[in-house]
């Protein structure tokens, strides 16, 4: 087990992040996770005092991004899938497939 | 110093004859055989025998009077996180090697169309997560004003192919700095456009609300050449702005008793003291050509940064979760899907990425989110609207980055001080709107930038004034060697 106030933490994130680390990457990304933790949680002592939304897209005052159209219906029969153990096969659309 | 012709100049002396455009293909493929070895801008080349071929055609079309594209016989070098569906497109990553996208991004169609030349994908961090192209799976880029420097990230590539003459324009992207931070490292003019004047469709995303692809050259007037070609509406993207094509290549330079810049201490001080002394002359030299300065404030300048990348690693983690070795290239080779999954993501993205992945995790996740995401998106909002209360009636300038290029591995054992490196660029990310970085010195060989921020879709005025300083620095053009 690594010296680190934040092991517990990265295994759980990595768990939920997909990644599988070596030993000697939990170490290093341990400590490394630690600082930066500690340094973006500055944000948050000033964030206290703000009395506003957050921002998420930045020309939220010119509207939003494109307006919904109608919805599209499709024509299930018309598409070219075949189903497969309950799975749609689709076409492949880039890459070269290692197997088939 | 030496000097290459401006891209502007060499398209309008290949349409009058003046210049053979078969010719300076061979002397941009000489300057890549010279530099490469020792610099690695580039990931991939186009093929020689292709170029020729294409570079013959253009010839033949100015011969005998068609009509040819704006860019007809330039060279482009295009990051390699801006698909291209004749070059590979890695991002960077072994995740991604190799991989060919099925088709081309919107900026590269436009670049196409006017008949430009991809020369090849250049060099950066992988999927631009970083400040100094160190970060590559592909290996460090090095800065050919001095070979043991970084030349700043994540468009390093980029940059340092224009800096020793390895393509006559750029293509890069920049989500805290990516294309200003290597312009002020390399000597070369770097523009972040206003978010949404330029298409991400086709560009690999990492922060996607803070990210532009962006116009990167060797002067203020080609970088507005190359924004009028990859600006404007684009269907293909949900954010990109409704509005036409931009025209800053026309623009005349300011006339200095028209501008007013806005001096903000916190984007002033900081820096090393070379910097700050090269800062000041500037400014001092523009007052005196009839500038007017303002003293600004911004407290909440301070907490940028930590905003910022608290921003982009959450908005990493959920696009890079799209990498699942089932899709790309980077198997793992697990026996259940969950370990496929979990190896092909360890054997793909390097430590960085990793990092900010589950940085990006901590931040979104449950009991942690007020905390760090909403906190940093509040700060967002003041940021933006204190900015744009400042550009509605000036230029903001700023200091382009604290140090001089750093030393290979100088700033990689400490994520902080890597991080610190983009104190002065984030600011524009974060409200949106465009930003310049131009050189106006040299510091024992190594170039000093600046960097002027203007109003939303006020790219046009950033081209006015940084065309102003490069007639008092006369650095226009210049490149390494």
């Amino acid at each position: 087990m690594v010296e680190c106030r934040y092991y517990s933490v990265m295994e759980k994130l990595a768990s939920l992040a997909k990644i599988k680390l070596s030993e000697e990457e939990v170490e290093s990304l341990c400590r490394d996770l630690e600082r930066t933790a500690e340094f973006l949680r500055t944000v948050s002592e000033i964030s206290r005092e703000l009395e506003v939304n957050p921002l998420y897209y930045v020309w939220d005052q010119w509207g939003p991004l494109r307006e919904p159209g109608e919805p599209r219906t499709i024509d299930i029969a018309s598409l070219h899938v075949s189903l497969k153990e309950g799975y749609v096969r689709v076409p492949w659309r880039g890459g070269k497939l290692e197997e088939a | 110093m030496r000097r290459l012709k401006q891209a502007w100049e060499l398209a309008r002396d290949f349409r009058e004859g003046v210049e053979d455009p078969v010719e300076h293909l061979y002397n941009v493929f000489e300057a890549i055989n010279r530099w490469e070895a020792r610099v690695n801008a580039y990931i991939s080349l186009e093929s020689p025998d292709l170029l020729v071929e294409e570079v013959e055609r253009i010839s033949r079309s100015i011969r005998v009077g068609e009509k040819i594209g704006k860019l007809a016989g330039l060279l482009v070098s295009v990051k390699d996180n801006i698909c291209t569906s004749f070059l590979p497109t890695t991002a960077g990553s072994r995740m991604l090697d190799p991989y060919t996208p099925p088709y081309n991004a919107t900026v590269v169609e436009r670049l196409l169309e006017e008949d430009a030349m991809v020369v090849g994908k250049t060099n950066l961090d992988e999927f631009a997560m970083g400040s100094t192209t160190e970060l590559s799976a592909f290996g460090p880029t090095r800065n050919p004003w001095d070979l043991e420097r970084v030349p700043g990230g994540s468009s390093g590539g980029s940059a340092a192919s224009l800096a020793y003459g390895g393509s006559d324009l750029s293509l890069g992207s920049d989500t805290g700095g990516s294309a200003r931070l290597p312009a002020a490292y390399t000597a070369t003019v770097g523009l972040k456009p206003t978010y949404g004047l330029v298409s991400r469709y086709g560009l690999i995303p990492y922060g996607n609300s803070l990210e532009q692809i962006s116009p990167m050259a060797r002067s203020v007037r080609d970088v507005a050449l190359l924004l009028d070609v990859i600006g404007g509406w684009d269907p293909l993207d949900a954010t990109s702005l409704r509005v036409d094509r931009p025209r800053t290549f026309t623009v005349s330079k300011a006339d200095p008793r028209k501008v007013t810049i806005c001096v903000v201490k916190e984007l002033s001080e900081g820096a090393e003291e070379v910097i700050e002394k090269a800062y000041w002359r500037i400014l001092k030299k523009l007052e005196s050509e009839g500038v007017e300065l303002r003293d600004e404030k911004l407290p909440v300048a301070s907490k940028a940064l930590p905003a910022y990348y608290t921003i982009a690693f959450a908005e990493a983690a959920s696009n890079l979760a799209r990498y699942d070795g089932i899709f790309y290239p980077t198997k793992g080779g697990g026996s259940s899907w969950e370990e496929e999954v979990e190896l092909a993501r360890m054997k793909g993205f390097g430590r960085e990425v990793k990092k900010r992945i589950l940085m990006g995790v901590y931040a979104l996740s449950e009991g942690y989110r007020d905390e760090y995401y909403i906190a940093a998106t509040k700060v967002r909002r003041v940021v933006r609207d204190e900015v744009l209360r400042m550009t509605r009636s000036c230029i903001i300038a700023s200091q382009a980055s604290p140090i001089l290029p750093p030393r290979l591995g100088e700033r990689l054992d400490d994520p902080l001080k890597l991080y610190a490196m983009d104190v002065y660029t984030v600011i524009a990310n974060l409200a949106g709107v465009p930003a310049l970085v131009q050189t106006i010195e040299f510091h024992n060989g190594l170039p000093i930038g600046v960097q002027w921020i203007g109003k939303p879709l006020g790219e046009g005025e950033l081209v006015s004034l940084g065309l102003l300083v490069e007639e008092l620095t006369g650095l226009a053009g210049v490149v390494a060697g």
